[in-house]
């Protein structure tokens, strides 16, 4: 996890890129955000805090490329993807953790009143 | 740009189409090669695929050198195999970015390619720029309201687009741009190349919707119009329908229809009602025309084209008829069975065109219905009297409102067959002025070879008149145009004399008259003596019309007294009369007991038949010159004139001193009555015969009238009315005629008692008209016991007591 600041570089993407579903919740002490990220491993994702918003994006690689396979239906979507989130709260103080369980991306967020 | 940035990657050559960074695009793979590059997409982790448009549209494998440099790396995002056929992929890609082929690694089993990717477009912040968004942004709007058919999603979704070159890309996906042009899009490197493009692609999309638009709203107008009265004219018929006015509407056109079909129509005649039927079905009723051509369908149906009567053909059953009605008449009942008898030869001659000539009363128009009964026709008469327009014999056309057909086809229709014989009256008194001249479209009527095809103005289609028999009558025969008269044949009846007057009241009037008056023919006796006392006293006529009202007057009388029980028959006798009639109401002109010298008994025709007139002469001393009175015509003047330039010529031969009598004397030469005017050329022996018995003092024979025209060289003209004037004679106690030699053959006409009371001699010339007519001394003539019975009465010149109509002479020798 990175936290990018107001002197970081934000590359904006050169094309539209597909992104992943998201819940978010509200909880006692701050917020939960879970994206639904089946099937991307941990180094391909980054987790991004650029001003007030969350960024969360990656690559989902197709992992299932043997010889003699061919594909009869493609519905899930790979390549490179880039959510954008934004949350009504103080991110300088918040407490941000974040982990990857069951093929969500948890992200909690704990803001310090 | 770093070499970093290059990547190989399969290639997907596309046609005709050019996908964009940006958005989804469905695919459809078929080609080998190009399910070969798929697959191999596929075969990646990240499924990333390199499309790129091939130049042209041919259908070829494509190599490298046909497809273009800039293309679309594009991620699968799913794939689907067609069903029943696996060798077909349906894909649906993600445009990610441009990319640029650096060089192609691979040509079999599928092109693929070292890609450089592109970066996107740079933004720049020009005023140029700026214009040029702004520009795009009202051109987008410009378009959506051309195309009110786009979804609310997509208008919003390129409303807010804040990119201008990624709604540049989403644009150029959706319209239909063209290739090359979308082409031109894909490899723009900078914002402003972009929108200038897009700018240029736009204007133009804007104006074809523009027009398209136009086109669409003209077509939508032209059509609407008629729509509009299609719809409208449905919508009444549901309204009349509603009302329940529909029915006899249909019902009408219905009923036409199946009449037209029954009828017998002449083929013309049938085209033109059944296209008058169509128009008339496509009307609605309150439509001003659907009456008219209604009432000209109806005209059409009604009238007898086809239809005519079966001729009687029995020449003695036409005879019978003929005379049952009529007396005498020889000469037209003789025509009359001509006709027939032509007609039972040969069925197919036309008409006959008869002219009734002859005064009132003589039975013209009663002989045209016993015509149409003898011959088994039905019978139909209009008068012409007073017709001044054209148009009432030929109709008017039917753009006038409240036209008709003219009088010709109505009196068809009353006939209800195309052989009715037709009698037109009283043709003399067709009027003729500016308002028309319904003469001349008689001449059409009555002509045999231009009647078979009659148009009214009202039909406008022919009618065949040919076998109409037409009988037209007239008084005169003057006033009737040449042209018409010409296309006629003249029959002319002559008033009757006083035995068939006699005859006429036996045989037909009496009985008629005693019916009327509500008596048995036993009731009423009336003797031949007071029939005559009747005719010659009570009655001044050529026809018997008075002479039936008179007795019509006794048989009233007569009546009276029946029904006051006073009688129960009554016998008329001669001394009775005045009883029943009062006194006396007419004295001919009769013979005068003696003339003095200078008088002569002239013999003249009017349209009550024939007159006796006098012609008085005297001398005036002193003055010069030749005065004419009693309303003298111009032709009667130069009569005058003519026999006084003879008397003065010929002095010298006739024993006259012309200094004494012509130069120092004027002459006066007068006729009575004095009011009624007269003219002709017929008194010229009278004036001639009075003037030389002035000159030598030898009076003129009192029991002697005379006719005939004179000439300046002494010859005797023959004239005409010659039986009307010598029953005159005989009627006013004359025993001596003096004709016209030429004249002799209209001696037959005359009954053949009158000529036994007469005797007539025919001159040739002046001497020898004055041999017979001057006495031959100069004393008063010597009077006989016949004369003195023949002339009860003394001699009235004047006016008699009655009105005395206008006494025209009759002209020429016709």
């Amino acid at each position: 996890m990175r936290r990018f600041t107001g002197e970081v570089q934000y590359r904006r993407p050169s094309g539209p890129l597909w992104e992943p579903a998201a819940d978010i919740y509200r909880t006692p002490e701050g917020w939960i955000i879970k994206f639904d990220l089946a099937g991307v491993s941990a180094e391909d994702l980054e987790v991004l805090i650029a001003d007030d918003k969350l960024i969360v994006r990656g690559v989902r690689r197709d992992s299932f490329i043997n010889e003699g396979w061919s594909y009869y239906q493609l519905e899930i979507t790979y390549s490179r993807f880039e959510r954008t989130i934004s949350i009504p709260c103080n991110w300088t103080k918040a407490c941000i953790s974040s982990e990857c369980r069951e093929g969500w991306l948890i992200v909690n967020i704990a803001c310090v009143e | 740009m770093s070499k970093t940035n290059l990547v190989e990657l399969p290639v997907l050559p596309l046609r005709n189409t050019v996908i964009f960074p940006s958005g989804l695009s469905p695919l459809t793979v078929g080609r080998p090669m190009s399910l070969a590059a798929a697959e191999a997409a596929l075969a990646t982790e990240e499924k990333l695929l390199a499309v790129v448009t091939q130049r042209g549209d041919e259908d070829t494998d494509p190599t490298p050198e046909s497809l273009y440099t800039v293309g679309t790396r594009v991620v699968i995002n799913r794939m689907l195999r067609a069903p029943g056929n696996e060798e077909v992929l349906h894909l649906i890609v993600q445009g990610q970015e441009r990319i640029r082929f650096v060089s192609f690694t691979e040509q079999k089993p599928y092109l693929k390619a070292m890609v450089e990717v592109l970066p996107d477009p740079a933004r720049d912040n020009t005023p140029e720029v700026e214009a040029l968004r702004r520009n795009i942004d009202a051109l987008v709007q410009k378009a959506l309201g051309l195309l009110p058919n786009v979804p609310a999603e997509i208008r919003s979704l390129i409303i807010s687009a804040a990119d201008t070159v990624h709604l540049s890309y989403f644009l150029a996906s959706v319209l239909d741009l063209g290739t090359t042009q979308e082409q031109a899009l894909l490899e723009a490197d900078t914002e402003g190349e972009l929108l200038r493009l897009m700018h240029t692609y736009l204007a133009r999309e804007v104006e074809v919707l523009e027009i398209r638009s136009k086109i669409a709203n003209e077509t939508q107008e032209q059509l609407g119009k008629a729509q509009r009265d299609y719809i409208l004219r449905e919508q009444m018929k549901q309204i009349q329908k509603e009302l329940g006015e529909t029915e006899p509407e249909q019902a009408e056109a219905t009923l036409l229809r199946e009449r037209i079909q029954k009828a017998q129509l002449p083929d013309e005649v049938r085209t033109e009602a059944d296209r008058e039927l169509r128009r008339l079905e496509r009307l609605p009723s309150a439509a001003p025309d659907y009456n008219v051509i209604r009432t000209y369908l109806e005209w059409i149906l009604d009238l007898p084209w086809m239809i005519a009567t079966e001729d009687k053909l029995d020449l003695i059953h036409a005879r019978e008829v003929l005379d049952t009605d009529h007396y005498d008449l020889d000469d037209i009942k003789e025509r009359i069975l001509e006709h027939l008898a032509v007609i039972k030869l040969n069925p197919k001659t036309k008409a006959p065109i008869l002219c009734f000539v002859g005064p009132p009363g003589v039975g013209k128009t009663s002989l045209g219905q016993s015509i149409a009964r003898s011959m088994g026709r039905k019978f139909e008469r209009m008068s012409l009297g007073g017709i001044r327009d054209e148009a009432e014999l030929r109709g008017h056309r039917r753009t006038y409102i409240g036209s008709m057909p003219g009088r010709i086809i109505q009196a068809l229709r009353r006939a209800g067959v195309n052989n009715p014989v037709m009698m037109l009256d009283e043709v003399d008194k067709l009027g003729m002025d500016f308002r028309g001249d319904p003469a001349s479209a008689l001449l059409e009527i009555l002509d045999p070879a231009q009647n078979f095809s009659f148009r009214d103005h009202y039909l406008d289609l022919p009618f065949n008149l040919a076998s109409v028999f037409f009988i037209a009558t007239a008084n005169v025969l003057q006033p009737i145009p040449p042209a018409l008269r010409d296309r006629m044949e003249i029959i002319r009846l002559s008033g009757y004399s006083e035995e068939e007057k006699l005859h006429i009241a036996k045989q037909y009037l009496v009985p008629r008259q005693v019916k009327e008056a509500g008596l048995r023919e036993e009731q009423l006796l009336i003797g031949d003596d007071t029939l005559e006392a009747v005719i010659g006293r009570y009655t001044r006529e050529a026809g018997v019309r008075q002479l039936e009202r008179t007795i019509g007057r006794l048989a009233r009388k007569v009546a009276l007294k029946v029904a006051r029980n006073e009688g129960e028959t009554f016998t008329v006798k001669p001394a009775d009369l005045e009883d029943y009639l009062g006194h006396e109401s007419f004295f001919h002109e009769v013979a005068r007991r003696s003339l003095p010298p200078g008088v002569a008994t002239g013999l003249a025709v009017t349209e009550m038949g024939g007159e006796v007139l006098f012609i008085e002469t005297t001398f005036l001393p002193g003055s010069k010159g030749l005065t004419l009175t009693g309303q003298l015509g111009d032709v009667m003047q130069e009569s005058a004139k003519a026999a006084h330039s003879y008397l003065w010529s010929h002095a010298a031969e006739m024993g006259i001193d012309p200094v004494e009598k012509f130069e120092k004397n004027g002459v006066h030469v007068h006729v009575p009555a004095g009011a009624t005017p007269k003219d002709g050329p017929s008194a010229g022996t009278a004036i001639v015969s009075a003037l030389a018995s002035l000159c030598l003092g030898r009076p003129v024979q009192s029991d002697t009238a005379m006719t005939g025209e004179i000439t300046l060289s002494g010859l005797v003209m023959p004239v005409g009315g010659i039986k009307g004037k010598v029953l005159a004679a005989r009627r006013a106690g004359i025993k001596h005629v003096v004709l016209p030699r030429k004249n002799e053959q209209d001696l037959k006409d005359v009954p053949k008692e009158a000529m036994a009371d007469i005797d007539v001699t025919l001159v040739d010339s002046v001497s020898e008209l004055l041999q017979h007519t001057l006495t031959s001394v100069e004393a008063p003539p010597k009077s006989d016991g016949s004369r003195d019975r023949m002339s009860p009465q003394p001699p009235i010149v004047g006016e008699p007591p009655g009105a005395r109509p206008e006494m025209g002479l009759e002209k020429g020798n016709s």
